[in-house]
């Protein structure tokens, strides 16, 4: 599970730049002036085919050309001064003074430049990499228990056994864990509905399954916020890192090898997955809240605004983007976000629900009924299991002795 | 299981209390993203 834990995170890591819209955006921007001298100024058709291109280009001669200068264009009498390319690039840089009857300050913004790049990433690259991170995380496991096998419990059952969770601890963890299997598989269909599944299920059916769903989605999430709550006031005293997770990690705690490293209640792959859980859950519901209100909880440009002040966006070259984005782009940006992070949580949660079920004799246990045997519990946290050994350890029923055959 | 079981149904009656409440308070987006003039009912 280490090493799957630390090649996925490097793997995620290594793609971050190549998964972010803006971060691709940025990339081969051609920075030759252009001669405008032909078109008066105006646009050229090098312009146009760098755009179209993607690339990063000195955009000022449009966007600070937006006034109505009645000497640049004569003769429009019906218009003022203003000529209809004039409105339009007024309209595009948020420079027209637009009057609206509803929907407030959000509504003025009638052309956003992020809308068709975030579209052509969400429809392209997302679900490309969503795909592969997800079919690759489950291929990746089978192929890991294919040759490791189910980790057994070494040696005999003892027929007694120690209260791992209580039954308060098992309800936060399983209100998460569900609501997380509801909210991704919801995610994934309205992510995935109209290009995969329409085709196949008809337009009609996918439109009321991504109807469904979303409805689903909005409102399941509150469980999970709640269920992220519970898990992380209940457990991060015990997710401290300490020196014995050293240990754990040098023996890649017994998943690849033999040895059974000593651990507290939780050892260090578990914090590993507990701190993941917490920071990715927390990004997801933080740009979720975002999504569910939108334009009113827009406070992602506050956090890139943040984030730019320590110099953070810099280093990854997204400067630009904080100072101005507008509301439709931050529901962009939340958007992808929330995606991303659903998906990274999505194959560390897939490593998870392997460890704890088919990949590890007597885990499930642990969360099923609460109870697991002393055997187990020696192997995986001998440390926790010599705390609470003299308090709680119940006596072996009867039927148990000698239970494993 | 007890608590799987709990966990689900929590998991439901959670997300019909949020769907009701924050309809109820108007937060349903006919009411927060309209106006007089423009109605999406």
């Amino acid at each position: 599970m280490l090493r799957h834990f630390m090649a996925l995170l490097t793997f995620v890591l290594l793609s971050l730049p190549g998964i972010l819209p803006v971060a691709a955006l940025a990339q081969d921007s051609d920075t030759t002036a252009i001669d405008r001298s032909a078109t008066g100024g105006a646009q050229t058709l090098e312009d146009i085919l760098r755009r179209q291109r993607g690339e990063t280009i000195d955009d000022r001669f449009r966007s600070e050309n937006t006034g109505g200068n009645a000497v640049m264009a004569p003769g429009l009498g019906p218009l003022g001064g203003s000529s209809d390319p004039e409105l339009w690039r007024a309209l595009r840089y948020n420079k027209a003074d637009v009057t609206v009857s509803s929907g407030q300050e959000v509504a003025k913004v009638l052309v956003t430049d992020g809308g068709l790049k975030w579209l052509t990433w969400r429809e392209g690259r997302l679900q490309i990499w969503g795909f592969w991170m997800v079919v690759g995380t489950a291929g990746g496991l089978l192929a890991f228990y294919l040759l490791r096998g189910r980790i057994p419990i070494d040696g005999e059952l003892t027929g007694r056994t120690v209260t791992r969770f209580k039954a308060i601890e098992r309800f936060g963890h399983w209100l998460l864990g569900i609501s997380f299997l509801v909210l991704g598989l919801t995610g994934l269909f309205v992510l995935f509905g109209r290009k995969y599944l329409a085709p196949i299920l008809g337009k009609e059916f996918n439109a009321d399954l991504l109807w469904l769903s979303k409805l689903v989605h909005n409102n399941v999430a509150w469980a999970f916020m709640l269920g992220l709550v519970m898990v992380f006031v209940m457990w991060v005293i015990h997710n401290i890192p300490n020196r014995g997770d050293i240990t754990w990690l040098r023996q890649f705690g017994g998943i690849i090898g033999n040895a059974h490293p000593p651990a507290k209640k939780f050892n260090a792959g578990q914090k590993m997955i507990f701190w993941s859980v917490v920071i990715f859950g927390a990004v997801i519901s933080i740009t979720g809240l975002s999504l569910l209100f939108p334009y009113r909880l827009g406070f992602l440009a506050e956090i890139y605004g943040m984030m730019n002040d320590w110099g953070l966006m810099a280093m990854v070259g997204l400067e630009e983007r904080a100072a101005d984005m507008t509301a439709q782009e931050q529901m962009q940006m939340a958007q992808a976000w929330h995606a991303m992070a659903a998906f990274i949580l999505m194959m560390i949660v897939t490593a998870h629900v392997y460890i704890g079920s088919v990949g590890m004799e007597g885990a499930f246990d642990a969360m099923g009924s609460g109870e697991v045997d002393e055997a187990w519990a020696h192997q995986h946290h001998s440390i926790w299991l010599d705390e609470v050994r003299g308090s709680d350890a119940k006596p072996a029923a009867p039927e148990q002795e000698g239970a494993r055959k | 299981m007890k608590t799987i079981a709990a966990g689900f149904a929590a998991m439901i009656v959670i997300a019909f209390a949020a769907w009701f409440v924050l309809g109820e308070m108007g937060f349903s987006s006919a009411e927060q993203a309209t106006g007089q003039n423009v109605r999406l009912d």
